[in-house]
């Protein structure tokens, strides 16, 4: 049983001779020192309460928005629609457009240009480009060969020659290709209709054992193709293609 | 001793009465070696735990730095920083300042002194133990919960003959009005043990399965800081702050709301850390609106503190003590704002996996916590050596290193945190910009790192020669300017 007078007593013994001589001079910060803190009863202000009352208040209305019904199975819209300010506002799938933005910056701008430019000469440019958007003997199945395999040898676009090497892209998805050439097609005043991962993928799969990059020459020896419009199913050629801009997300 | 003044004669109220002076005397030697020793503990691990940090911090603009020893690669020692000063320093030097000011509150002498000589001396072995454990490889990849699992259990222990100890003193105190820095005392030494012992059995022992181990995990990190060093904290600057300038603490029943509330929200707050994971909505939102919550017992807290030193503020002037306590309290204020903010979606998508979080960490652990340990620890430790601080320059040189070198800090990380949050909520934007963005305010982190070691070193100084009672014998306290007239306020401190 631990009695409350038996251990203090250590500390105090072990210093005896030097407590008689120094009882002043170690006290002399206790003896200055102010009595033990109290209380003062001061009442809470109003307007304190007044606010307190008011964070309660939001607390309610959060909770009533954004807690999902306290189900375990809502994990999302909440925390969604904070950005729209209502809770029937639902995650959509994210814009291709947006994606392909940023896989365009991260891969494509380096030659390409974020004007889509590209480099007189050497890398072509995107804009109004028969290769991106279609026309004369390019269709969409080659703009999605030329991102999977790669392009090499001098090319002609819009009447002029450029000549350099790009790289195959088939390391990425079909939805990442898809969304950057939604976006190019897209962007820059161009207006082609989107390509669907779906697309991309039948064209993956008809260009499995091609190794080499394309060649403009080998790329011309293909019967050109345009992408319906909703549709993953390739379709022969016709026009160039007059489809709506947007097409809104699935 | 003294003639009382006339004035004391007519008005023995105003006069502490001898005997209490005695009370106290015997109250402060009884805590003299546990807490000593726990400070001087604290003291070494809060310099090899900054001095971990340091490097990790220049790591993060020279990777290359000191690369070569696989025991100093960033991932060993950004954990072994983070064990290092939450239970090397913060934690041991909190419950010095609790060990002291409980013995204070009981109105007792402290029993059982061997079992706290015990408990610092097992506690520093299984910190040793940690960090040397997670040098080497051992670390488990469970944040705040790093250290290895042979060191867990001595902690615990260590930590069980603490809260043992509480309870006797709390059981064994003298009657009477209970003030309140006790009860944020009192729950923080039970709420630490609930907490560690949690965690490690959910976590490590029988852990748990899937995302709810990010819950438990942030619940733990998130209320260690909560409700056991915000409580100790505080419990110091409502010691401090009224009996430095002698006067009531403003509100009771201010206390009481304060008290309470934070009991009440902050166990809550942890899941804000995971807003955007996958975790049911009630989840998040329920830790949203708690985080917002935090509102009240802070602003209780800020007034009640700002009212009980209204027309005392030139104490600030001379008052080691009181300068810190204050520092640390305004900065408690500020953390917790924007720790709230920060709970709100919008902004969490900006600040989360940025160095703006990393500025609150250290906004709340240095400007706040270790400000008001530095603060109370130029208090106690004249009481129980019985010599005064060699030095009011050396001291001020500490505080201004302090000052100076955290605000940089939390400045740098602050605006670099918010450019490279930005850099990375933008979809055209790579992520090597943001980091680009965020590096030279890393290389200003890294030179505040090195004005606060240099603080630290400072005090550590100063600490040893309060021990070893060296430099000429002072008569009174170590004050940073001589008043012009030595007034009540002026000698007391």
């Amino acid at each position: 049983m631990s009695s409350p007078n038996t251990p203090q007593e250590e500390p105090f013994n072990e210093s005896q001779p030097e407590n008689e001589v120094n009882i002043v001079n170690i006290h002399a910060s206790i003896l200055r020192e102010r009595e033990e803190p109290r209380d003062g009863y001061e009442p809470i202000p109003l307007w304190l309460i007044t606010v307190f009352f008011a964070v309660i208040f939001w607390a309610g209305i959060y909770l009533a928005y954004y807690s999902g019904g306290f189900s375990k199975e809502v994990y999302n819209p909440d925390l969604v629609s904070w950005q729209g300010g209502g809770s029937a506002v639902a995650a959509g799938p994210p814009d291709p457009k947006v994606i392909g933005k940023r896989l365009y910056t991260q891969n494509c701008l380096v030659c390409h240009q974020s004007s889509g430019q590209g480099v007189a000469g050497q890398f072509p440019t995107l804009v109004d480009s028969e290769w991106v958007v279609g026309g004369d003997w390019v269709g969409d199945n080659h703009l999605v060969k030329v991102l999977l395999h790669g392009l090499g040898g001098p090319i002609q676009v819009k009447g002029a020659t450029y000549n350099n090497a790009m790289p195959p892209w088939s390391q990425l998805k079909d939805e990442q290709i898809a969304a950057i050439l939604t976006y190019i097609r897209s962007e820059w005043g161009n207006n082609a209709l989107p390509i669907t991962p779906e697309y991309v993928k039948t064209i993956r799969d008809q260009s499995q054992d091609r190794s080499d990059p394309w060649t403009q020459k080998d790329l011309k020896a293909i019967p050109s193709e345009t992408i319906p419009a909703g549709g993953a199913a390739p379709a022969p050629a016709e026009t160039a293609p007059s489809a709506p801009a947007e097409q809104p997300a699935a | 001793m003294n003639s009382p003044s006339l004035l004391s004669s007519l008005n023995p109220s105003t006069e502490p009465d001898a005997l209490d002076s005695i009370e106290r005397a015997e109250i402060d030697a009884s805590t003299r070696i546990p807490v000593l020793l726990f400070f001087a503990s604290a003291i070494f691990w809060l310099l090899v735990g900054s001095s971990l940090g340091l490097v990790s911090a220049w790591k993060m603009t020279n990777p290359a730095l000191l690369d070569s020893f696989s025991w100093l690669t960033f991932g060993r020692l950004r954990p072994a920083h983070l064990n290092a000063v939450i239970y090397g320093w913060a934690t041991p030097a909190a419950i010095g300042v609790g060990l002291w000011l409980t013995a204070r509150l009981c109105r007792i002498p402290l029993l059982h002194s061997k079992l706290l000589i015990s408990a610092a001396i097992i506690w520093n072995l299984g910190i040793l133990l940690g960090i040397c454990g997670i040098l080497i490889g051992d670390g488990r990849s469970i944040e705040w919960l790093e250290f290895p699992a042979y060191s867990t259990p001595i902690l615990f222990i260590a930590y069980a003959f603490i809260g043992i100890w509480t309870i006797i003193m709390f059981r064994f105190r003298k009657p009477g009005h209970i003030y309140v820095s006790q009860w944020y005392l009192f729950a923080a030494f039970l709420w630490f043990p609930w907490l560690y012992a949690t965690a490690n059995i959910l976590l490590v022992w029988q852990p748990v399965q899937g995302p709810a181990q990010g819950a438990i995990n942030w619940w733990y990190a998130h209320n260690v800081l909560g409700l056991w060093f915000t409580p100790i904290g505080l419990a110091a600057a409502y010691y401090f702050i009224p009996k430095v300038i002698g006067r009531p603490i403003h509100s009771y029943y201010l206390s009481i709301l304060g008290f309470w509330s934070l009991a009440l929200f902050y166990s809550w707050n942890g899941m804000h850390h995971l807003i955007g994971g996958p975790f049911p909505a009630w989840m998040v939102s329920a830790s949203v609106v708690a985080s917002m919550m935090m509102f009240i017992p802070v602003i209780t807290t800020a007034i009640n503190h700002h009212m009980t030193m209204r027309g005392h503020f030139e104490s600030l002037q001379w008052s080691p003590t009181l300068r810190f306590i204050v520092f640390g309290a305004v900065s408690y204020t500020v953390v917790s704002l924007q720790g709230s903010s920060m709970a709100i979606p919008a902004l969490n998508t900006i600040t989360h996996f940025t160095d703006y979080t990393i500025g609150h960490a250290h906004l709340g652990l240095y400007a706040f916590f270790t400000m008001i340990l530095f603060g109370s620890m130029y208090y106690i430790v004249p009481r129980l050596v019985g010599w005064e601080w060699p030095s009011a320059t050396l001291i001020r040189w500490h505080f201004w290193l302090s000052a100076v070198g955290i605000l940089l800090m939390v400045g740098a990380l602050t605006l670099g945190g918010l450019l490279q949050g930005l850099a990375l909520y933008d979809v055209a934007s790579t992520f090597r910009s943001s980091l680009e963005f965020a590096n030279p305010f890393r290389v200003l982190r890294g030179i505040s790192g090195f004005i606060l070691l240099a603080g630290q070193l400072v005090f550590a100084f100063l600490f040893v020669q309060m021990l070893l009672k060296l430099g000429a014998p002072k008569k009174g306290p170590a004050l940073f300017t001589k008043p012009a007239e030595q007034t009540n306020d002026t000698v007391a401190i």
